[in-house]
């Protein structure tokens, strides 16, 4: 924790530093003097009081060290910043900068609102908005922490450094899970969610060529039973391009009723589908350019070859069908 | 130069320590407060006295203690530290927190001793 602390402290710069280390200076200064004082009066020399004392003060530059993270740990006053969903659910009709919380339970430290920061989706894309504080890691120090750094370069080139600045740190300090953020993005925001989205897609496939087949065989069936009223229509001097037309048009009814549903309900489904996925507030045209015009073509299809064939036979023939 | 580990525990203690000194003493330097400590443990701080000012510097942070300059016995500038309010009640709590544990260790220790025989 405290070499957490160290490293923090070595990343940030205070602005009050330079005060702060004069007058730890002047302390430090003040307190050996009056120890020397002690010694002399003790009757050592003056060289033997002023080593005695340096020595019972101990590692000054440790002790500075420490210091300086004891300082980082502290800006007062305690901090927080607050996104907009928890300022929306605890003030709704309020700024809530300036406005105090205390974290962790009712005797927690007491800290400021000095800022809102946006909501966004913390651990996946599926999450509902939800209430967060931010808060200094120089003023909540924690025994285990992630840092992010960002780089112009390869990233997996800085593994090695940032491994070697942390060892300096604390030999005892692992680091483990080091990665680029694309991973850690492509694992917490696409790869589940797409997964979901090509299960979707791979189910609507099949389900559209079931349809097809099945939408075939009930048009295609249904036309054939009436081949004998074909040919009755047809000996009475209809003429085949008439006798397609109706057919075809019994067909297109039917998948003009299915279409209008389907599309309803499509629409509904999207929306559904667009409330649980990141990003994906738009109308997908192409599945509807895919879908409707093969179940149409397929009905089509279905009606013109049976009614095609019916219209093509001799009228004796249609009739002696059956 | 002691283990990382101790030394957490070692600042819990100081840091009461030094409460308490200014407590009982009012206003005290860096060195005073360290001489006391010495005087009144038998050698916590007789060879690191340093690690005193990492923890006047936490107490003060935390508001428990405030300070000033002022003049040195020999006339010099010292940095005079001394309780709160907020300090003095702190001090309350933690003392009676600290007699709390001490008191349960110390039955733990001898129900233990007790059990063994």
């Amino acid at each position: 924790m405290k070499s957490l602390r160290r490293l923090f402290t070595r990343l940030s710069n205070s602005v009050a530093r330079h005060e702060q280390e004069e007058r730890l200076r002047e302390e430090i200064a003040e307190h050996i003097a009056l120890q020397t004082d002690a010694n002399l009066r003790a009757g050592l020399s003056p060289a033997e009081a002023r080593r005695q004392a340096m020595l019972k003060f101990g590692g000054v530059e440790a002790m500075k060290q420490d210091y300086r993270a004891e300082r980082g740990l502290l800006l007062t006053p305690r901090v927080a910043i607050v996104n907009e969903q928890f300022a929306r659910h605890y003030w709704p009709n309020a700024d809530p900068v300036g406005k105090h919380i205390r974290i962790d339970n009712a005797a927690g430290v007491q800290l400021e609102i000095v800022g809102v920061a946006p909501t966004i989706k913390y651990q996946n894309t599926r999450e509902r908005p939800m209430d967060m504080v931010y808060v200094p890691l120089a003023q909540h120090p924690l025994s285990r922490m992630t840092l992010m750094v960002r780089s112009r370069d390869d990233p997996l080139q800085l593994i090695q450094p940032l491994k070697d600045i942390v060892r300096t740190l604390d030999a005892n300090l692992p680091m483990f899970e080091t990665r680029p953020y694309e991973d850690l993005y492509l694992n917490n925001a696409v790869r589940g969610p797409q997964i979901a989205v090509d299960l979707v897609g791979a189910m609507g496939a099949a389900g559209l060529v079931l349809t097809i087949a099945g939408l075939y065989g009930l048009v295609a069936y249904n036309v054939s039973r009436r081949t004998r009223e074909i040919g009755i229509r047809m000996a009475l001097g209809a003429r085949p391009s008439s006798v397609l037309r109706l057919v075809m048009g019994k067909g297109l009814v039917l998948v003009g009723i299915g279409t209008i549903f389907g599309l309803i309900m499509g629409f509904g489904v999207e929306r559904a589908m667009n409330a649980m996925l990141f990003d994906a507030g738009y109308v997908d045209l192409v599945a509807y350019l895919i879908v409707v015009p093969s179940l149409l073509a397929a009905t089509m299809l279905a009606a013109y070859i049976p009614a095609r064939r019916a219209s093509h036979i001799s009228p004796t023939e249609a009739l002696r069908y059956e | 130069m002691a283990p990382k580990q101790k030394t957490d525990v070692l600042q819990g203690t100081l840091a009461l320590m030094v409460l308490k000194t200014l407590d009982v003493l009012g206003s005290l330097h860096g060195y005073g407060v360290a001489r006391r400590i010495e005087q009144i443990s038998g050698g916590l701080l007789s060879v690191n006295q340093g690690t005193l000012y990492p923890v006047l510097l936490k107490l003060e942070q935390e508001g428990a203690i405030s300070s000033e300059w002022g003049a040195s016995e020999n006339n010099r500038r010292a940095r005079y530290y001394r309780l709160t309010r907020e300090g003095r009640k702190q001090l309350q709590v933690e003392t009676h927190d600290w007699e709390q544990t001490a008191a349960i260790i110390a039955r733990f220790f001898k129900a233990n001793a007790e059990d063994l025989t």
